[in-house]
C-alpha cells in the first residue's frame, strides 16, 4: 500500500491532516452562527466535512482490509500490528465517546433551556399586548373616518375634492382619498406632496363594509399606517380612504416586539433542527478527529512494526536454515539494539554451526577409517546392543558364518538360528555366554557350514558406557578351521614320518632274514616242507614289500613339500592324464573348460599325481558305464583369481557319515587301499597354495571341487 | 470489499445522523405550473404563468412560525441546433418570497425582484396571488434571433438555502421540503 512508502515524515503529514480537519471544522461551526458571512456557505461547508470524512472512512476501512488480509496470511507483524491498532482504537474511543455523550447531554439541556414555558407566554403576551394597543388605535381612528364621513354627508363633491387637504390636516391622516361609488379615485391628499397616488390599494371588498373598513399595513415595509375605508352615506355613495400614520415610537415598540416574536417563534419552530444541526456538528468534529487519529496512528504503527517484522521475517529464514542472513538495522533506539543483537546472534549460530560440521566430518572420517578397517579384518566381529540384538557385523563374519548379517540387524542370535539352522550350535555356545559374562571370555565352536566342518574360536567383551552400564558385547569369531586342519596334518605328518622310519627299519632284517631262510634250508627239506618253507618265506616277503610299500607311501605322505612350480595350462594337464585312461575303460569322460583359462603355477608331478588319485577314485565309485566330468572355470572371489576344477561322478557318492573325514588319511570305503589317496591330494593342493573340498550340492554321485590360485 | 460495502452504508448512516424518521408522504404537496405562456407585447416578451403551490404540512407550520418561504422562478430560453446541444439565450429568474407578520397577521407577498409587496389575510390567498405571474417583462424581441427554432424552459424552484440555517441539511433530504417543480418546456412559437 502507497501508505507505507509515504516520503513525508509521518509527524508533518498528520499535522496538516489535523489542521485541516480543524480549519474546515471551524468554518463549519462558525457558519452555525446566522449571523457570520459564512452562514450563506453552511451546506457547502457541512458536503465538504462530509466528503472528507468519507475519504478517511474510506482511507481506514482500506488499511483494516489489508491488515486483515496479512493477518489471514499469518504475515510476520500483523498479529503485533492488530493488537496495537485494536488498543489504540480503543484507547482513544473511550474518551471521545465519553466526551461526545456528555457534550451532547449539554447541547440539548441547553438547547431545551432556551424554551421556557413563561418565555413562550411572556412573548404571547407582549405581542398580544402590541396587537391589543394597535386595535386599540384602530378603532379610535375608525371612530375618526366615520365621524369625518357623517361630516360629509351633506357636503357636495366639488366641495370635498377642495376642502380635502384641510379636512386630511384636521384629522391629522397621512393620506384621504376620495373614492367613487365603484372605486374610483376622485380627488387625493397627502402629507407629502410628491405623492400622487395612494400608497394602498384598495380592495373592492373593503368597500363593501357596513361600518367602515379597518385595518393596519405598512408601506414601504417600514412605516406602520392604519387604513380606514368608510363610506360616506349621500346620495352619490362616495367612499373614503383615510390613512392615519403609527406614531414612530409606537411602531419602533410594536416593530421590536414583532421582532423579538418572530425570532422566538422561528426558534421555537427549529428547536428540533438546532439540535439536529449541533449534534451533526458536533458528531462529524468526533468522527473527523478519530478517524485521521486512527489514520495516522495506523501510519505510526506500521512504521513501529517493520523492524519486528523484519525481525520476524529474519527468524523464518533462519528456521530454514539460512545462518547467513543478516537484518538492516533501521533505527537507533531499542528496536535496532534488538537488531543489531539479533545479527550477532546469528553470526555466532553460524560460526558454531561450521564448527560442528567440521567435527562431525572429523567424527565421519574417523567413522569411515574404522570401518574399513573392520572390513579389511580377516577376524569377524560382531557387535550386540544392550538387548542383545545384533548391531553390527564386519564383512570376515559374513564369510566365516556364510550368511548376511546384516539381514538380521536389529534381531537377536535366536531369529539367526532359527533362519540358518547350521548355525544353531554356534548360537547356542555364545549366547549363554554373550548374556551373562561379565567379562572377556573364550570358547570354541564347532558346527558344520556349507564347506564343511568349521573350527571357529570366539572372544567376547562387554562394553560398557562411562557409567558403568552394560550397553553391548563385541564377539571376535576367527575361522581356526585351516589352522586346526594344518596342526593335524603336522600332527599326522610327523606320526607318519616317525612310524614309517621305526617300522622300516626292523622291515629289512625280516626280508632277508626270510630270504636267508629260503635259501640255507631249501636245499635240505624234503619236497612238502620245502613247499611250505618257500610259500611261507615268500608269504612273509610279500608282506614285507606290501609292509615297504605303505611305509614308503607314508613317508611320501609325511615328506615335506617338494615343489617346482611351473606355469601350466591345467585343461592340457587334466587332458593328458585322462588319455591314459580314455583307451583302458568304458567309463565316458567329459571334459568342459574355458576358452581362455588362466595358467597356474603348480608342480607339474604333484599336480599329476592329484589328477590320477581323483580320476582313480572316481573310476572306482562309478559302474562301468558310468560318466565322469572334470569343469575347468575361471572363479573371481574377493579380488582374487582363481582357477576352479571340479571332478562328479555319477556313482553311489560319498555316504553322510564319511563326508567329514573324507580327507583324513586311512579313511576309505574300499576294501582295498591304503586310505592316503585323498589326504595326499589335499595335502598337495594346499601346498600348491590352492583349496580342495566336497562338492555338498551334487546330488548324483561324488563331487570334489579343486581351486588354485590363478596366474 | 470491507471499504466498497462501507461506501454503501454511508447515505443510511448520514440520514441516521440526521435522527429524522424520513416519512414518506403521499405525495399530496409539490409546486405545479399550471400554465405558462410567453406574449409578445410591446417589442417584449412578457410572462404568464399560473402556479398552483400546494405546501406541505411541515412548511406550513413553518410559515406559521414567521419562518419565509422564497421561491425562484426560473426561465430559460434555447435555440435548437442540430450538431450539437441546444444553445442557452436566456437566464432569467424572479424571486418571490413569503412570510407571516405575526403583529399585523397578514401574510405578505414580497417581489424581491421588483420590491413590490401584497398582504393577504389568509395562506390561501396569498399563495394564490402568488403563483399568479402576469405581466413580467422577460426580454426585449430583437434579442431572440431565431423564434421559430427556440424552446422556453419555465421552473419554480424553492430556495433551500434562503432557509434558516439549521433547517438546510435536512431540507436537501426530508420529502416534504421538495416544494420544487418540474421543468416545463414549450415552443416559442407555436
Amino acid at each position: 500500500m502507497a501508505l507505507t512508502k509515504i516520503k513525508l515524515p509521518i509527524s508533518v503529514l498528520a499535522l496538516i491532516l489535523f489542521s485541516l480537519i480543524l480549519l474546515s471544522l471551524q468554518l463549519m461551526s462558525s457558519a452555525t452562527q446566522e449571523s457570520s458571512r459564512l452562514s450563506q456557505m453552511y451546506s457547502w461547508l457541512l458536503l465538504v466535512n462530509g466528503v472528507g470524512f468519507v475519504a478517511l472512512l474510506i482511507l481506514v476501512g482500506i488499511n483494516i482490509y489489508s491488515l486483515t488480509r496479512q493477518l489471514k496470511k499469518r504475515e510476520a507483524g500483523s498479529r503485533l500490528t492488530t493488537r496495537m491498532v485494536s488498543l489504540f482504537v480503543l484507547l482513544s474511543l473511550a474518551p471521545a465517546t465519553i466526551v461526545f455523550y456528555f457534550s451532547m447531554q449539554f447541547l440539548h439541556k441547553s438547547i431545551d433551556s432556551w424554551f421556557n414555558v413563561e418565555i413562550d407566554r411572556a412573548m404571547e403576551d407582549a405581542l398580544e399586548l402590541s396587537q391589543t394597543s394597535l386595535d386599540e388605535r384602530k378603532r379610535w381612528q375608525l371612530r375618526k373616518s366615520q365621524q369625518m364621513a357623517e361630516k360629509l354627508r351633506d357636503k357636495s363633491e366639488i366641495s370635498i375634492i377642495l376642502d380635502l387637504e384641510h379636512y386630511r390636516s384636521e384629522l391629522g391622516a397621512s393620506e384621504m382619498t376620495l373614492l367613487s361609488r365603484r372605486g374610483r379615485v376622485k380627488a387625493f391628499g397627502s402629507i407629502n406632496p410628491s405623492e400622487i397616488l395612494p400608497s394602498l390599494p384598495i380592495e373592492p371588498i373593503r368597500l363593501k363594509m357596513r361600518e367602515g373598513y379597518v385595518g393596519i399595513d405598512s408601506i414601504r415595509d417600514d412605516e406602520l399606517v392604519i387604513q380606514t375605508v368608510v363610506a360616506i352615506k349621500s346620495e352619490q355613495k362616495q367612499y373614503l380612504q383615510i390613512l392615519y400614520p403609527v406614531p414612530v415610537r409606537i411602531a419602533d415598540l410594536a416593530d421590536s416586539v414583532e421582532f423579538a416574536f418572530v425570532r422566538f417563534q422561528e426558534t421555537t419552530f427549529l428547536r428540533d433542527s438546532l439540535k439536529i444541526t449541533f449534534s451533526l456538528v458536533l458528531s462529524l468534529v468526533l468522527l473527523l478527529s478519530l478517524l485521521a487519529a486512527i489514520w495516522v496512528a495506523f501510519l505510526i504503527i506500521r512504521n513501529i512494526v517493520a523492524p519486528i517484522k523484519e525481525l520476524v521475517k529474519g527468524t523464518q529464514i533462519v528456521a530454514e536454515g539460512n545462518y547467513e542472513h543478516q537484518l538492516p538495522v533501521m533505527s537507533q533506539d531499542d528496536l535496532g539494539f534488538l537488531v543489531k543483537s539479533f545479527n550477532e546472534m546469528m553470526t555466532r549460530i553460524a560460526g558454531s554451526r561450521d564448527e560442528a560440521r567440521f567435527a562431525s566430518l572429523e567424527v565421519e572420517n574417523q567413522r569411515t577409517y574404522l570401518e574399513t578397517l573392520l572390513s579389511s579384518l580377516t577376524s569377524g566381529v560382531i557387535s550386540f546392543d544392550a538387548d542383545f540384538k545384533i548391531r553390527t557385523a564386519n564383512q570376515a563374519a559374513n564369510v566365516i558364518l556364510h550368511t548376511r548379517l546384516h539381514r538380521f540387524y536389529g534381531k537377536t542370535l535366536l531369529d539367526l538360528a532359527q533362519q540358518h539352522s547350521d548355525l544353531s550350535g554356534f548360537v547356542d555356545a555364545i549366547k549363554a555366554l554373550l548374556e551373562q559374562s561379565e567379562d572377556v571370555w573364550q570358547q570354541s565352536v564347532a558346527f558344520s557350514g556349507p564347506s564343511g566342518r568349521q573350527e571357529l574360536l570366539c572372544r567376547g567383551t562387554v562394553l560398557y558406557s562411562p557409567e558403568g552400564k552394560r550397553i553391548g558385547g563385541v564377539v571376535v569369531i576367527d575361522d581356526m578351521t585351516d589352522l586346526i586342519q594344518a596342526q593335524k596334518n603336522a600332527a599326522w605328518g610327523e606320526v607318519a614320518r616317525r612310524l614309517a622310519h621305526e617300522i622300516k627299519n626292523p622291515l629289512t632284517p625280516i626280508q632277508l632274514s626270510a630270504e636267508r631262510l629260503q635259501l640255507k634250508l631249501a636245499d635240505h627239506l624234503d619236497e612238502k616242507n620245502a613247499a611250505i618253507l618257500e610259500r611261507s618265506t615268500r608269504t612273509i616277503v610279500n608282506q614285507v614289500d606290501a609292509m615297504k610299500k605303505m611305509v614308503s607311501e607314508f613317508s611320501e605322505y609325511a615328506k615335506p613339500a617338494q615343489n617346482q612350480g611351473e606355469n601350466i595350462d591345467l585343461a592340457k594337464l587334466v587332458k593328458e592324464v585322462l588319455a591314459l585312461y580314455t583307451l583302458q575303460s568304458t567309463v565316458k569322460f567329459k571334459v568342459i573348460h574355458e576358452e581362455s583359462l588362466p595358467l597356474v603355477r603348480v608342480d607339474p608331478v604333484n599336480m599329476r599325481q592329484v589328477l590320477h588319485n581323483l580320476v582313480k577314485n572316481a573310476l572306482e565309485a562309478v559302474a562301468a558305464n558310468g560318466e565322469i566330468t572334470i569343469k575347468l572355470v575361471t572363479i573371481n572371489e574377493r579380488n582374487t583369481k582363481f582357477v576352479q576344477l571340479t571332478i562328479h561322478d555319477n556313482g553311489p557318492g560319498i555316504a553322510a557319515e564319511y563326508i567329514e573325514k573324507v580327507f583324513d588319511p586311512y579313511v576309505t570305503t574300499k576294501t582295498k587301499g591304503t586310505g592316503l589317496g585323498l589326504a595326499i591330494v589335499k595335502k598337495i593342493v594346499e601346498e600348491q597354495g590352492g583349496a580342495i573340498w566336497v562338492d555338498r550340492k551334487t546330488t548324483l554321485g561324488a563331487g570334489f571341487i579343486v581351486r588354485l590360485p590363478a596366474l | 470489499m470491507n471499504g466498497y460495502k462501507k461506501l454503501n452504508l454511508i447515505p443510511a448512516v448520514i440520514s441516521l445522523f440526521l435522527l429524522l424518521p424520513t416519512q414518506v408522504y403521499a405525495g399530496k404537496f409539490d409546486t405545479r405550473i399550471k400554465n405558462a405562456v410567453l406574449i409578445q407585447e410591446n417589442d417584449w416578451y412578457k410572462l404568464n404563468a399560473d402556479i398552483d403551490f400546494n405546501l406541505s404540512p411541515l412548511a406550513v407550520d413553518a410559515l406559521q412560525h414567521s419562518i419565509s418561504l422564497v421561491w425562484n422562478i426560473r426561465l430559460k430560453l434555447y435555440q435548437q441546433r442540430a450538431y450539437f446541444w441546444d444553445k442557452k439565450v436566456l437566464d432569467f429568474s424572479l424571486t418571490y418570497r413569503i412570510r407571516y407578520h405575526a403583529l399585523l397577521k397578514m401574510y405578505q407577498v414580497k417581489n424581491v425582484t421588483s420590491g413590490e409587496v401584497r398582504r393577504f389575510f389568509s395562506q390561501a390567498s396569498a399563495l394564490k396571488a402568488m403563483g399568479e405571474i402576469r405581466n413580467v417583462m422577460v426580454v426585449q424581441q430583437d434579442k431572440i434571433l431565431n423564434p421559430e427554432n427556440s424552446y422556453a424552459a419555465l421552473k419554480i424552484q424553492f430556495d433551500r438555502e434562503a432557509l434558516p440555517l439549521p433547517l438546510r441539511p435536512v431540507s436537501y433530504f426530508d420529502s416534504q421540503w421538495q416544494l420544487s417543480s418540474d421543468w416545463l418546456q414549450w415552443p416559442l412559437q407555436k
